[in-house]
């Protein structure tokens, strides 16, 4: 619980020194990106502190490459 | 211009040099002996060959809008769309290499030195150092590179200067044991280590002073990076021998333990660990402000600080979940690490070159 909340706090914290600097010269593409990122990063660290496993993308490159990796590795043994 | 810095071309050189050590040092041994065998060296030089044959085609593109940098070029060329995806091809690349980078720090801290602390607060603490790195620019990286450079060379003389007594030479012999597929096995999986991540710097030539001097420090740097490597590796076998070697997953951590000189100089491990944080650290840094530009780039962001924050929050969980545990990386590194490398590092970038050939004699042909 208390990591879940350490993790939300420095995302505010980190939010309420970038975003005003921001928002006074009008960057709104910044700001939708900085807050965007910050989001998805929060929510995948209080994801990982619950041990919900969460699917890796590298399992679906190793499929997208398993045909040429065991044609290489055909060939090399 | 999101980037107002420039760099010497001897900069360029020290962080290329820095770039092929790090990383590699303390598991590139364990994979390529697992595969060659005593031949390692053999086919570290043949990979050594192949990569400059990389830096050959990374200078060609380098020097075809030396102005902008991998993913400008990528708009460039290939247009906004096509061009954008396959920006964010590479910087899915680059963000997976500082993220396993970060686990691979976090897997030695916690295996090797630091047993009980959790490797979250390593990473945390590695990664905020890195930041606070990238936040202060790429002049900066570099000047700190060359503070350390010496550093990481004096250290490493003593570890080589020190394991020469140890040294036997039975356990290169019999050399091309079982012929020449192994050591092409052995070099297939080691050219994605080092050399295919060199890709990397065409996100820092544009900010490079001499274009001309830079391109023959590319191949310089390489090939000096190349040679610590392949003292590394011949270090390996001949002082831990093969059995060794393949077993261990750190073997030049290992080596560090082997020194012994007149039982007064012992138990020096810890200056392998401090040229592998050196080289890590700048190979992170500078990853993670490539990553950093790229995507502030490719989003016409006006600047790219504002996004480091955020990104370290998608480094730090991409390098615990990416890989459930080590097996998984292991796995992953043996069979999908380098073909996905090639496809990213070498298929698109001559994709690139050939695409720009064909556009310049469409529209000469017009002009005629």
């Amino acid at each position: 619980m208390w990591a879940i909340i350490g993790t939300v706090c420095t995302g505010a914290i980190i939010s309420y020194f970038e975003i005003p600097p921001l928002v006074k010269t009008k960057c709104w593409r910044e700001t939708i990106v900085f807050s965007l990122l910050l989001v998805v990063g929060v929510t995948l660290s209080i994801l990982i502190i619950l041990n919900i496993t969460i699917p890796t993308p590298m399992d679906w490159i190793t499929k997208l490459f398993s045909p040429f990796s065991s044609f290489m590795d055909s060939i090399l043994s | 211009m999101l980037e107002k810095g420039r760099i010497s071309s001897g900069d360029f050189l020290i962080l290329v040099i820095i770039f092929t050590i790090g990383g590699a040092i303390l598991t590139l041994p364990s994979a390529l002996v697992t595969y060659a065998k005593q031949d390692g060296w053999i086919a570290y030089i043949i990979a050594t060959v192949i990569g400059l044959c990389f830096i050959f085609l990374y200078n060609q593109l380098a020097s075809l809008y030396p102005s902008m940098n991998y993913i400008e070029v990528n708009e460039k060329i290939f247009g906004r769309v096509i061009g954008k995806i396959s920006g964010l091809l590479f910087l899915f690349y680059i963000y997976y290499l500082s993220s396993a980078l970060l686990s691979e720090i976090g897997n030695f801290f916690t295996t090797q030195v630091l047993l009980d602390t959790p490797i979250q607060v390593i990473m945390i603490l590695f990664l905020l150092t890195s930041l606070f790195g990238v936040r202060l620019g790429l002049e900066v990286i570099c000047r700190t590179a060359l503070i350390f450079f010496p550093w990481i060379i004096v250290l490493l003389f003593i570890l080589f200067l020190f394991l020469i007594p140890d040294i036997k030479i039975e356990n290169l012999q019999p050399m091309l044991e079982e012929g020449m597929k192994p050591i092409l096995k052995g070099s297939y999986h080691s050219i994605a280590h080092p050399y295919i991540q060199l890709i990397f710097f065409l996100m820092i030539t544009p900010y490079v002073n001499e274009k001309a001097e830079m391109k023959k420090n590319f191949y310089r740097g390489t090939i000096l990076g190349g040679f610590v490597l392949f003292l590394v590796i011949i270090f390996s076998i001949l002082v831990l021998g093969v059995d060794n070697t393949t077993r261990l997953t750190y073997p030049s951590y290992k080596l560090g333990m082997r020194i012994s000189v007149g039982n007064f100089i012992e138990r020096v491990e810890v200056i392998v660990a401090f040229i592998w944080i050196f080289t890590e650290y700048f190979k992170l840094t500078i990853c993670y402000y490539g990553l950093a530009l790229g995507l502030a780039q490719l989003l016409g962001l006006k600047d790219y600080k504002i996004l480091l924050f955020p990104l370290a929050f998608l480094i730090l969980t991409f390098a615990i979940y990416s890989h459930p545990d080590i097996i998984h990386y292991q796995n992953f590194v043996a069979t999908t690490w380098t073909p996905f490398s090639l496809t990213i590092g070498v298929l698109l970038p001559l994709l690139l070159l050939v695409v720009d050939k064909i556009r310049k004699k469409l529209s000469a042909s017009k002009r005629l």
